[in-house]
């Protein structure tokens, strides 16, 4: 609490009011001396309500207020009375031709091993190469080697290729006792082998085949085996065949598919594990499988029936129809083939299949064609038929339900424009703001303290003045482009970067109009009465920089919304899919697109320069308005 | 009606003031260069001597007149004692405490007691305030009241002043030249001073307003006992406002005495001239006035000696060359009326003097020697 000393003035005031009291009551009867009564002169305006009152008369200026104002009504409120958002996909459901399935011969082989060891691993990459090689030779059976293995292959029919092993490597030693290190041995092999190490012999005979000792090192040694060609000790059975479970998702075993097709060629029942399973030929080229019950338990064919996406989803019905009507058109040789059948509907909303409650697809009879394509060499038979489909209304033309059409990305253009306008506008405001508010506070300091204060923040101006807006922000967009920020932060980013690049100008005028103001009678008493600095800056000095400011500020508002709609246009300021006036016309950025689609750019741009102008026009206005010398 | 009111006023202010003796503020040989930089390298070349060594005192409750030609450093002095500009050498002591001494914080907290009044009612007041804010604001800041009475006190210090209660909401651009200096006023009353420096308050004004302010400053002075240093260049106004009366020539004190004393007999050859061109309202009165030839010196560069005798007739007609060689002493020839001219050298002062000058002459006279071998060398 501050002390409040007697203060003799004010007494002595107080006396004298008292005093002048008791005589005007002594004189109350006398008659008052006529005089212009000050108080009831027309009321004097302030200084700000005089600058509004020459601003209003300012017709010029009035025309740029209109339309600043309705570009914030309509930026700001407009969104409100409009159905769409900026980022409303607009699109129409169209009925499509679509591919749905695709039918055709497996291109490769599928292997499935017979036994799992070495020698069989061996071949599976070799298979390949073996069958073309013996399908260049024309020959129906080869051998071949590789390292120590070698093989035996043999044609069954086109479908399936059978491989046998001659010679493989059973596994290693130890090179001094003849004790196997890995792979395996029977108790005889071992035997025969400790006992061929003890006789320092290398290669041994027991029963049919044929032993190798390969030493490798002191300690170890490679035992490989011959087998005589008649043994056919089956590695692997490479087929092009199909087998499709006829139950959806039951899952065939391996060593399963290998009975199978080793029973193929007999084509008589056969035993797995247990069961007996009976051959049994379907419809087209089908084979189907029984098992002991007579149910079809697998079905073998030729073509391989997946969906368009590549999934193996189709039941076992589907897939033996398509393989019908496939292999009718391969025989007849047409080109073009259709059958009717039951399937599902793509829903373009959610883009999957509709199901019912039960998770089943709910189907339709539709007529289903099937065309075949050759690429590079392979035929494929494609199943399409007309699917409803979602297609995004792509620079739709401007009609009742969008004012001004759709964009390149199915946006309502009008209601872009309108979000665009609030980014646009409020870009420009937080830029100016943040500019002015750093010139003040600098070129304040440096007017008002000067010497080596003042030389360092103009050295800093000069500085600022020379660094180009547009690498810069070329720079911090691949870098906010790097950072994958989020379109509001680099909003942010983008005004506080545009802010710290723009100061300097405001800094300058600041100083200057302080640097007068300075040196003013006014300033020089506000030191007399012993004000604190603080109050003298921002009471006596800022409040007169005010009107150049504000005259500079609105001058510079224009100046903003065309940076950031430059910058946004090139794709550097503003990103996809938040709206703002530049990035609208880059949805037009090509010289056709602009050609052809004049009703999106064109509003937007008769928009950004009539905003420019009319920030002109109040700047203007505003100018004339504080200068009391302008008369109109 | 109004006028003749205020004069009859005047005569009662006019009688002498309630006076005590204490010495409100005293000057001590205060000097105020400002250094002339060069362009390039900021070094200092020379300074000119806006304020070079002037003492006085001044008591309560009484008016020191300061006056001079344009350009002779009164308002420097005037802003110099509020430590509004940086002193060079010199005291000024207020109420015996050295105002450059202070901290800036004791600083702040004596500036209510010594105020300024400019001479520009336009510039010294900040055009984006209502007056009521530009007159209460400090008194705010210093607490000179207490917030319940504050807009009282405003009002009754506008009161006082001249004004009315209903200008507090105005800005001074819809005030006229006399109601602004009435503002300046108030603004300098309101913080309950002690001390007012008037730096020609009056100047800008016409006579009539300037009357009003001349007797609003009386009448203050006399209801709150305040003390005024009135700097000004119109003889007249000083003659009828100050008790004492100091006459400036390029920034030296040439005189300095009571205000009767001073016009009734000026005893220094520039008082003289200044006083004899006081415009005397009397068309069959016959103006004696002493024209002096040449201009005001350069302060950066003034003359040796005493700075007035490029100037002085005394000087030429008497051809005293101690004027040009040495500076005279400021002293005090009658009781209360100092003076710095050699005129009124008493013998002893006289004969020192000469020697002084005749020491110089021959220091002149060796190197005036030394230079031509100079010369000649080159």
């Amino acid at each position: 609490m501050a002390e409040y000393k007697q203060n003799l003035l004010n007494e002595k005031l107080k006396q004298k009011e008292e005093e002048e009291k008791r005589n005007a009551a002594a004189h109350a009867d006398d008659n008052k001396p006529l005089a212009l009564d000050d108080a009831q002169r027309i009321k004097v305006l302030s200084p700000s309500s005089l600058v509004a009152k020459r601003f209003f008369k300012n017709k010029l200026a009035l025309v740029g207020l209109a339309i600043l104002i309705f570009m914030f009504a309509m930026s700001f409120i407009g969104p409100l009375f409009y159905p769409y958002r900026q980022t409303d996909k607009f699109s129409t459901v169209n009925a499509l031709e679509l591919d749905y399935a695709v039918c055709g011969e497996l291109t490769s082989f599928t292997k499935y091993l017979v036994v799992n060891d070495d020698a069989a691993k061996d071949a599976k990459l070799l298979v390949d190469s073996f069958i073309k090689t013996l399908n260049e030779k024309g020959e129906n059976s080869g051998e071949f080697s590789r390292g120590n293995s070698s093989f035996i292959i043999e044609k069954s029919n086109d479908y399936l290729y059978r491989v046998y092993a001659t010679s493989f490597v059973l596994g290693n030693i130890d090179a001094l006792t003849g004790a196997p290190k890995s792979g395996e041995f029977t108790d005889e092999e071992k035997d025969a082998l400790a006992s061929a190490i003890e006789s320092r012999q290398t290669e041994f005979d027991l029963g049919s085949r044929h032993y190798v000792i390969e030493k490798k090192s002191k300690t170890l040694a490679v035992v490989t085996v011959k087998v005589p060609a008649e043994e056919k000790i089956e590695v692997i059975l490479a087929s092009k065949l199909v087998l499709d479970a006829v139950k959806t998702g039951t899952n065939i075993s391996e060593s399963f598919k290998v009975a199978v097709l080793n029973a193929l060629d007999t084509g008589s029942a056969f035993e797995y594990e247990g069961a007996t399973y009976t051959f049994e030929t379907g419809e087209g080229d089908n084979v189907v499988i029984k098992d002991a019950s007579g149910n079809p338990y697998v079905v073998l064919s030729h073509y391989s029936i997946r969906h368009a996406s590549g999934e193996d989803s189709f039941d076992i019905d589907f897939k033996n129809r398509v393989a019908e009507v496939v292999s009718g058109m391969e025989k007849s040789g047409e080109k073009f083939a259709t059958f009717e059948y039951d399937v599902p509907q793509l829903n373009p909303e959610t883009k999957k299949y509709d199901v019912d409650e039960n998770g089943n697809y709910v189907l339709e009879r539709e007529t289903l064609s099937v065309t075949p394509k050759e690429t590079a060499g392979e035929r494929r038979y494609y199943v399409t038929y007309s699917q409803r489909k979602e297609v995004i209304d792509i620079y739709g033309a401007p009609s009742a339900k969008h004012i001004l059409g759709t964009d390149g990305d199915g946006y309502d253009v009008f209601s872009r424009i309108m979000y665009g306008g609030r980014v646009s506008l409020i870009v420009g405001f937080v830029v100016v703001i943040l500019e002015t508010i750093l010139g003040v506070i600098m070129g304040g300091i440096a007017g008002f303290f000067g010497g080596w204060v003042d030389t360092l923040i103009m050295r800093l101006v000069d500085i600022f003045y020379c660094i180009p807006t547009m690498p810069i922000m070329i720079i911090l967009a691949s870098l906010f482009d790097q950072l994958q920020m989020p379109p509001y932060n680099r909003l942010f980013w983008m005004m506080v970067v545009l802010g710290i690049l723009g100061w300097s100008g405001i800094a300058r005028l600041v100083r200057g109009q302080i640097l007068s103001l300075r040196e003013q009678e006014f300033m020089i008493a506000a030191e007399a009465t012993g004000l604190k600095t603080s109050r003298r800056i921002f009471k006596h000095l800022v409040p007169n920089v005010m009107p150049q400011l504000i005259v500079s500020m609105t001058m510079g508002l224009g100046g903003v919304i065309l940076t950031e709609s430059a910058l946004s246009y090139l794709g550097l300021g503003v990103k996809h899919p938040l709206a703002t006036w530049g990035n609208i016309i880059n949805s037009v950025s090509t010289i056709d697109a602009m050609k052809s689609y004049t009703y999106i750019w064109i509003p937007v741009g008769v928009l950004i320069c009539l905003t420019v102008i009319a920030f002109n026009f109040v700047g203007d206005g505003l100018r004339d308005a504080f200068d009391p010398r302008m008369k109109r | 009606m109004e006028e003749i009111k205020r004069d009859n006023n005047l005569n009662e202010v006019s009688a002498p003031v309630q006076n005590d003796d204490e010495v409100v503020l005293e000057v001590r040989n205060m000097k105020k260069y400002f250094p002339i930089k060069s362009s390039f390298l900021r070094l200092v070349v020379g300074n000119v001597k806006a304020v070079d060594g002037i003492s006085f005192k001044i008591k309560r409750g009484t008016t020191m007149g300061l006056v001079g030609e344009s350009g002779c450093g009164k308002s420097t002095a005037g802003r110099t004692i509020l430590r509004l500009l940086d002193i060079t050498s010199g005291e000024v002591l207020y109420k015996g405490q050295d105002i450059f001494k202070l901290s800036k914080k004791e600083l702040r907290k004596i500036r209510p007691k010594i105020q300024i009044i400019f001479q520009d009612p336009y510039s010294s007041l900040s055009p984006r305030m209502p007056i009521g804010e530009i007159i209460g604001e400090a008194v705010r800041e210093h607490n000179i009241v207490p917030p319940e009475e504050f807009d009282d006190y405003i009002s009754r210090v506008m009161k006082a002043c001249g004004l009315q209660e209903y200008h507090k909401d105005r800005y001074p651009h819809e005030f006229s030249g006399g109601q602004r200096q009435r503002i300046c006023i108030a603004r300098a009353l309101a913080l309950n001073p002690d001390f007012i420096v008037c730096d020609e308050p009056v100047s800008a004004l016409d006579v009539s307003i300037q009357a009003q302010i001349i007797n609003l400053l009386r009448q203050l002075q006399k209801e709150f006992n305040l003390t005024y240093l009135f700097i000004s260049h119109d003889l007249s106004v000083v003659e009828h406002i100050s008790d004492t009366v100091g006459v400036m020539y390029l920034g030296n004190l040439v005189e300095y005495a009571e205000t009767e004393k001073i016009f009734d007999k000026p005893l220094h050859p520039y008082t003289q001239a200044l006083f004899s061109a006081i415009p005397v309202p009397d068309p069959d009165y016959k103006m004696e006035r002493i024209v002096l030839e040449g201009s005001i010196p350069s302060p950066a560069n003034p003359p040796k000696g005493c700075k007035f005798h490029t100037r002085c007739k005394e000087c030429k007609e008497k051809n005293m060359k101690v004027c040009s060689m040495i500076e005279p002493p400021y002293k005090e020839i009658e009781p209360g009326h100092f003076c710095a001219c050699h005129i009124y050298d008493t013998p002893s002062e006289i004969s020192e003097f000469e020697k002084q000058m005749a020491e110089m002459e021959r220091k002149e006279a060796e190197e005036a020697a030394k230079r031509p071998n100079k010369k000649k060398k080159k």
